[in-house]
């Protein structure tokens, strides 16, 4: 019921705003202008690390150990005596890319397999279906757990974990939005003059239906980030002496009595990337659910 | 269809849940580079040892007789040894699981304690200064990790003011309700602005609804229009989403007691995966899937009672 209101209310939408193109809704969204901005500059930062950051990020210095904030170290400096903000910068590098690669396999294969169900329907949805049930009575962070401890700690297995279990939240969203969308009249069309399954389904349908799981990803790629931090403060994730921030946050979780900014500002640089993600997710949802806002 | 049977469906629709959860638990034993005997007597045990664990398990016949060796020792509550605490898993586990359900049940309290006030009156006030703090302050609660927000209280309000303890579980009731209050707030900050986005959400499409227009109509007062119709309406979706929400709590449990230093049963699976002790790992993953297992089917029961409007279609 509710979903069928959105969908006409999908069309009323485009019907009322024809004038609208694209980029001048791009340009009217705030939200995606300040994501995309914040974000587009992390990537800068990334990219040009080596250029940009003071110091070696594994460059020990024991004289200059421990130090709060200064001019010298802006972020002051962890045990080692390394740069803290060097280390945040490269840090980027790494938890984007930790953040953009855990993404791919589950979008893509989430959505591949919840339109199989969606559209097959029975013996194929109720098989997809009771998968997603099964990985879903898990708590997320304990079945990745258990799998990255089998596997054995660091990123590459944390990124088989999540391609095995995290197809599921898009298989599920897709399914919903397909089995509405396929009752309509233009996919009745599309088989009609003989496009084959396949055809109609990666042709049609899913890119009528997709826009809900682009939107999730954004949220999904900031809980990745998340995700990589919490593994490695578990000690299964990065390992030491990488930059990456939930290690760092995890080393300096030692000195919190005596050294704040060991911990504090590596977690800032994870809030900065989340908030901008969160703006990105919403500012697409602007552009591409007129009929969410 | 009767309640009755919409219950009896439910339950029977959890059968293959739960035949693919024991099979998902069972498999990963087997993802573990080198032979399960070991890995279920400890590295070093010796060989009567090894084999009289491969015989309780049945690790010489084939995988499928396995699972069934699996499945008859889980009836049996038969969860293994501890390699570590050289006691059995389920008596490790029932003495850790009561500290993991009490942060449970007190982050759920302290969630829907902030949650509601702070949804209902983001929705009543929508866009006005009140709604666009709420709502900035959720994205930012939402993308902190909860490790460090649990750090961040510990610098701030253990160590710098004194206030909190600073790890442990404490000794009888008022010092374990002072010892996980701040775990409790650490994984209600992540929880709840779903929570509250959800209400403020559903308050605001209540508000929009013919029953709410024609309330007003009828000349009722705001005041009660909101206590009687829209409230109770949106509440009750809520209420299931915050049901549902426990998953993601229970996993919340495992990071921050390790923060805090809380000695449950998430805890418990981080030590053991470091120990390499197995059998604790396995029957703690398992145990957590049972409980949100039951947590979605007792959810979905309640439902059923407090929305007269549900059909067991």
């Amino acid at each position: 019921m509710s979903a069928e209101v959105s969908a006409d209310l999908s069309l009323a939408a485009v019907r009322l705003v024809p004038s609208q193109r694209w980029w001048q809704r791009v340009l009217r969204s705030r939200n995606l202008i300040i994501g995309a901005t914040v974000l587009g500059m992390l990537v800068l930062v990334a990219l040009l690390a080596p250029l940009i950051s003071p110091s070696d990020p594994l460059a020990q210095d024991y004289s200059a150990a421990t130090q709060p904030p200064s001019l010298a170290h802006p972020f002051g400096t962890d045990e080692f005596g390394r740069d803290i903000l060097s280390r945040v910068i490269y840090g980027t590098r790494i938890d984007l890319q930790v953040g953009i690669i855990s993404v791919i396999s589950p979008f893509v294969v989430g959505i591949l397999l919840g339109a199989l169900a969606a559209y097959y329907g029975g013996w194929i949805d109720t098989l997809i279906m009771r998968l997603v049930d099964v990985v879903q009575g898990f708590p997320f962070i304990v079945l990745i757990v258990a799998i990255v401890a089998a596997l054995g700690p660091g990123l590459t297995n944390m990124y088989i974990a999540v391609a095995i279990i995290a197809w599921v939240v898009y298989a599920r969203l897709i399914r919903s939005e397909i089995l509405v969308e396929k009752e309509k009249e233009y996919v009745t069309a599309a088989r009609a003059v003989g496009g084959n399954d396949w055809r109609v389904i990666l042709h049609h349908i899913v890119p009528n239906t997709i826009t809900t799981c682009v939107v999730f990803a954004m949220a999904d790629i900031a809980l990745y980030i998340l995700l990589a931090a919490s593994l490695s403060f578990l000690g299964l994730g990065a390992q030491p002496p990488s930059p990456e921030w939930g290690a760092m946050i995890t080393e300096g979780q030692n000195f919190m009595t005596t050294a704040w900014w060991m911990s504090a500002l590596p977690g800032l640089a994870i809030i900065v990337t989340g908030v901008a993600l969160s703006f990105l997710g919403d500012g697409l949802a602007d552009i591409l659910r007129p009929e969410w806002r | 269809m009767s309640r009755g049977r919409y219950i009896l469906r439910r339950l029977s629709q959890m059968v293959p849940v739960l035949f693919g959860i024991t099979l998902i638990i069972f498999l990963l034993l087997r993802l573990i580079p080198g032979d399960p005997a070991i890995l279920l007597a400890g590295d070093h045990a010796s060989d009567a040892a090894i084999a009289q664990v491969r015989h309780a398990y049945g690790l010489d016949r084939p995988i499928w007789v396995q699972y069934l060796y699996f499945m008859r020792n889980l009836f049996e509550l038969n969860l293994g040894q501890s390699l570590s605490y050289h006691i059995p898993v389920a008596s490790l586990i029932r003495q850790r699981l009561p500290v993991s359900l009490s942060v449970v049940v007190f982050t759920a309290l302290i969630t829907t304690v902030v949650s509601l006030p702070l949804g209902l009156l983001a929705a009543l006030k929508k866009d006005s200064w009140l709604d666009n703090v709420v709502r900035s302050t959720l994205m930012i609660t939402m993308v902190m990790p909860s490790f460090w927000i649990g750090i961040i209280f510990i610098i701030i309000l253990s160590i710098n003011f004194g206030l909190f303890p600073v790890s442990g579980y404490g000794t009888g009731f008022g010092d374990h309700v002072k010892h996980l209050f701040l775990p409790s707030l650490t994984i209600s900050l992540s929880l709840a602005p779903i929570l509250i986005r959800a209400l403020r959400a559903n308050v605001l499409e209540t508000m929009r609804a013919d029953y709410t227009r024609t309330a007003r109509a009828k000349g009722l007062s705001e005041g009660k229009v909101v206590r009687t119709h829209v409230l109770r309406n949106a509440l009750i979706p809520w209420v299931t989403l915050l049901g549902l929400s426990v998953g993601s709590l229970m996993g919340g449990t495992v990071i921050t007691e390790k923060v805090f230093g809380l000695p449950g049963a998430g805890a418990l699976m981080i030590d053991s995966i470091t120990a390499r002790d197995y059998p604790v790992v396995q029957a703690s993953t398992l145990i957590f899937a049972f409980m949100v297992i039951l947590v979605n089917l007792t959810t979905d029961i309640i439902y059923s009672f407090i929305d007269p409007r549900i059909r067991f279609g």
